[in-house]
């Protein structure tokens, strides 16, 4: 199955998603990020990953591989967002 | 009648390529992810020395080689597209750009390396670079791997091999994409 059009719609997703990284985390600045301005990159981490999960790599949503990684990788980011705001 | 309920023996099915790669890609994942977690743990202690290092990054090479990897994804997407309609041609093709974009992303890479080695920075400059070289180094390593990966199944481009090879590239790519925030980014 050759689906070259949503797979050029994902990458410009997650093109899109990069850019938009590149402005909430203030790339080109050295000011602290606020507590939401790392919970949005985060999260926009976790979004990048399922991108690829699913349409990259085309794991079946329901299986328990995409699950997985998933939730772990979300638990991961959650732990990592702890770590962040509580110093 | 509905087909019936996959039992543990068919934990693997479904999943694209060999499930060996599956069992090394759940292993990296995890090695990895634990990484990130020491990387936060230490910051956590220490947050103004982490941040004073981290000011030190080239946080546009970073990001430059998110896109560069994300951009080789795609065309390891659509190599293994190409071979599962028996187009092998068009997906050396892919699978060639892909390759040829994580040697960008080692050019990137080890400018930065050499940028940070002179402005005195090294493996010994504190916690930070500590663990900065070595998930970078290790990541960079496995796109090394993923390159060679890469060109074995090129030459012998079966549906599955294609599709294991993809995989692994994906796992790198899907680590860059965790790596890229929490090293570079969050402060």
């Amino acid at each position: 199955m050759t689906r070259p059009a949503p797979l050029l719609l994902v990458w410009l997703a997650l093109m899109a998603l990069t850019m938009a990284a590149m402005a909430i985390g203030h790339v080109g600045a050295a000011t602290r990020l606020a507590g939401w301005e790392v919970a949005l990159l985060l999260a926009l981490a976790l979004v990048k990953a399922r991108l690829v999960l699913a349409h990259y790599l085309e794991l079946p949503r329901i299986s328990v591989w995409s699950s997985a990684i998933l939730w772990l990788t979300g638990i991961l980011l959650v732990v990592i967002f702890g770590l962040v705001v509580v110093r | 009648m509905s087909p019936p309920e996959p039992s543990g023996a068919d934990a693997f099915s479904g999943l694209p390529g060999n499930p060996m790669m599956w069992v090394l890609i759940a292993s990296e994942l995890l090695v990895f992810g634990a990484a990130l977690l020491a990387f936060s743990g230490a910051r956590a202690f220490d947050p103004a020395g982490f941040a004073l290092a981290q000011a030190q990054l080239d946080r546009f090479t970073g990001l430059l080689n998110v896109m560069v990897l994300v951009t080789s994804g795609l065309f390891a997407a659509l190599g293994v597209a190409a071979v599962r309609v028996h187009k092998p041609g068009v997906a050396r093709l892919h699978l060639a750009l892909a390759s040829l974009l994580g040697l960008v992303f080692l050019g990137f890479k080890i400018a930065e390396y050499r940028a940070e080695f002179a402005a005195g920075i090294s493996f010994e400059s504190g916690t930070f670079f500590t663990l900065y070289f070595l998930i970078t180094g290790f990541h960079a390593l496995h796109v090394v791997l993923g390159i060679i990966i890469l060109a074995i199944v090129g030459v012998f481009a079966t549906p599955e091999n294609v599709e294991t090879g993809a995989a692994f590239w994906h796992m790198v790519d899907l680590v860059w994409l965790l790596v890229f925030p929490v090293v570079y980014l969050i402060r």
